[in-house]
């Protein structure tokens, strides 16, 4: 809102047309908005020859920067899941601090998985360099087909294997982002898939991404299913958190003892509310696409604390 | 909105590129929605000066948003904070009507939550800054109160850009913060402590 300003100066005719300058041929004939107007003129032309000469003399450099650039752009707060974050807390339909804590996910953890940084994961901003890791989609694949072949061999549910942790052989530690463990962990409670006898569709992994078409670390396993088919809770624990952002679509993220907890994302729908308390095998959600999907999937994760776990070694069935 | 009226040269190619920075970053939905919460806001100051009889001028557009001109001669001070604070008012409202419908379109109440409440930083660009000087000049006189008021607004333009800079510092990203970056840098070392209405 503003005043209305009365009487608005008009600058002489002579300044408009600028003919002064024309008839006398002095440069100091200029107005002050033509001096200005030289002067920007001049700044652009010089900000766009040292631009080119930069890139002509350091051309190494100039590409680094640029892609510091873009990665920069592409690391934004999804804000979309911001506003929906805002609207649920307004409407009452998640506490104020549920989502401060979203919102502070979606600001500062942007496009990763909510789990990490709710449970009070160190932060993985950073890390990896905005996947600038390289890796051949080939030894994914070879990592897959070990990771499933060992799982099958382990188990599927019921008691957690007392047994050796399984190997990562094909993924040097160097080579993995942080906060990642490929070797399976001792949970010492009793699980069971949350989609028994469904098929893994994406491995835990390095791995082409399915819509952006960039090679990436993709941090949980997607187990295909039809729209609708419930998902069960993967072991007993509490509902931290129930939320919709733009990449995981309806997510929702439990807790278990000792500090592990679970992701299941891309939900048509969650069945149960943030607090509740929840038990192995109970629905917490039904199967669907929404997020960014290629089709009904469940994409799960498991967390120990800050570090994403292998989910495969618990939620493949035997045969 | 508010922005002072001799300010609005650049103000369409400004904010096409506020638009167009937005909608790269963050999509056409999430900009969608913070237009229409913007309509509701102007809408909110129109029937608000109405009311008071005080005749609208016209429209502009500004880097920041759109800017409403109006003849404040028959506004008092009082009249003049009332007919700021309707924007923010009528966002809150709006949203609450929303809340009423079967299912609520949360983005949409959050972005006008948001909004509202980004305008109400007590900013002088804002309404939030531009109500607080009113109400303080009707209380102290207008040269105390516009001080006092300018004195907060370059507050907390220092505050908010140490705010925007934090964030995209810690987070690596987030440009879309830049506009109120901008804003703020420009609250800080641009505008003169002695600005007048």
């Amino acid at each position: 809102m503003a005043g209305n300003k009365q009487g608005r100066r008009v600058a002489p005719a002579s300044a408009r047309t600028g003919n002064r300058r024309g008839q006398t041929g002095r440069k100091a004939g200029m107005t002050p908005g033509e001096r200005r107007h030289m002067a920007q003129l001049l700044l652009s032309g010089g900000f766009f020859v040292l631009l080119v000469v930069v890139k002509l003399l350091f051309p190494a450099k100039m590409a680094q920067w640029s892609g510091s650039i873009s990665d920069a752009m592409e690391r934004n707060m999804d804000v979309a899941a911001v506003f929906s974050s805002v609207g649920r807390a307004f409407r009452g339909e998640s506490s104020v601090s549920d989502s401060l804590q979203e919102v502070w996910q979606e600001v500062f953890h942007p496009g990763e998985s909510p789990a990490v940084a709710v449970l009070g994961g160190a932060g993985r901003e950073g890390q990896d360099g905005g996947e600038s890791f390289r890796r051949s989609l080939v030894t994914g694949d070879l990592y897959s087909w070990m990771a499933v072949s060992a799982a099958a061999e382990t188990a599927a549910g019921g008691e957690d294997p007392s047994g050796e942790a399984v190997p990562a052989a094909f993924y040097a530690s160097e080579d993995l982002p942080d906060g990642v463990q490929m070797e399976q962990a001792v949970l010492g409670f009793a699980y069971a898939s949350p989609l028994p006898g469904a098929a893994v569709s994406s491995s835990f992994g390095y791995r082409e991404h399915p819509v952006q078409g960039e090679e990436s670390f993709h941090y949980g396993v997607d187990l295909a299913a039809d729209s609708g088919t419930p998902v069960t809770c993967f072991a007993d624990g509490s509902v931290t958190a129930v939320g919709e952002s733009n990449s995981y679509g309806k997510y929702l993220i439990v807790a278990h003892e000792g500090g592990y907890a679970t992701l299941y994302a891309h939900c048509s729908a969650v069945t149960v509310s943030s607090g509740s308390a929840v038990e192995k095998g109970q629905e917490v959600a039904k199967v669907g696409e929404t997020g960014i999907a290629t089709g009904p999937h469940l994409h799960f994760e498991l967390h120990d604390g800050s570090t994403y776990l292998n989910p495969i070694y618990y939620v493949v069935s035997a045969g | 909105m508010w922005c002072p009226p001799d300010k609005g040269r650049w103000g369409a190619l400004g904010l096409g590129l506020l638009c167009a920075w937005f909608i790269r970053l963050c999509g056409w939905e999430p900009f969608l929605a913070i237009a229409l919460a913007a309509a509701v806001h102007e809408l909110g100051h129109y029937l608000a000066l109405r009311i008071q009889g005080a005749a609208v001028t016209g429209l502009r557009l500004s880097p920041w948003g759109v800017v409403m001109d109006c003849r404040r001669e028959r506004l008092s001070y009082g009249g003049e904070a009332l007919a700021l604070l309707a924007g923010p008012a009528a966002n809150l409202l709006g949203c609450a009507a929303l809340c009423c419908l079967p299912s609520p379109p949360e983005a949409l109440i959050g972005a006008g939550l948001v909004l509202g409440g980004f305008n109400l930083l007590p900013l002088r660009k804002l309404d939030g800054g531009e109500a607080l000087c009113c109400v303080l000049s009707f209380c102290l006189g207008p040269e105390r109160g516009e001080g006092i008021a300018g004195t907060v607004s370059r507050l907390t333009a220092v505050h908010g850009a140490g705010a925007c800079l934090f964030v995209m510092l810690r987070s690596g990203g987030n440009l879309i913060l830049l506009p109120a970056l901008l804003l703020f840098l420009g609250e800080c070392l641009i505008r003169k402590p002695d600005q007048t209405l």
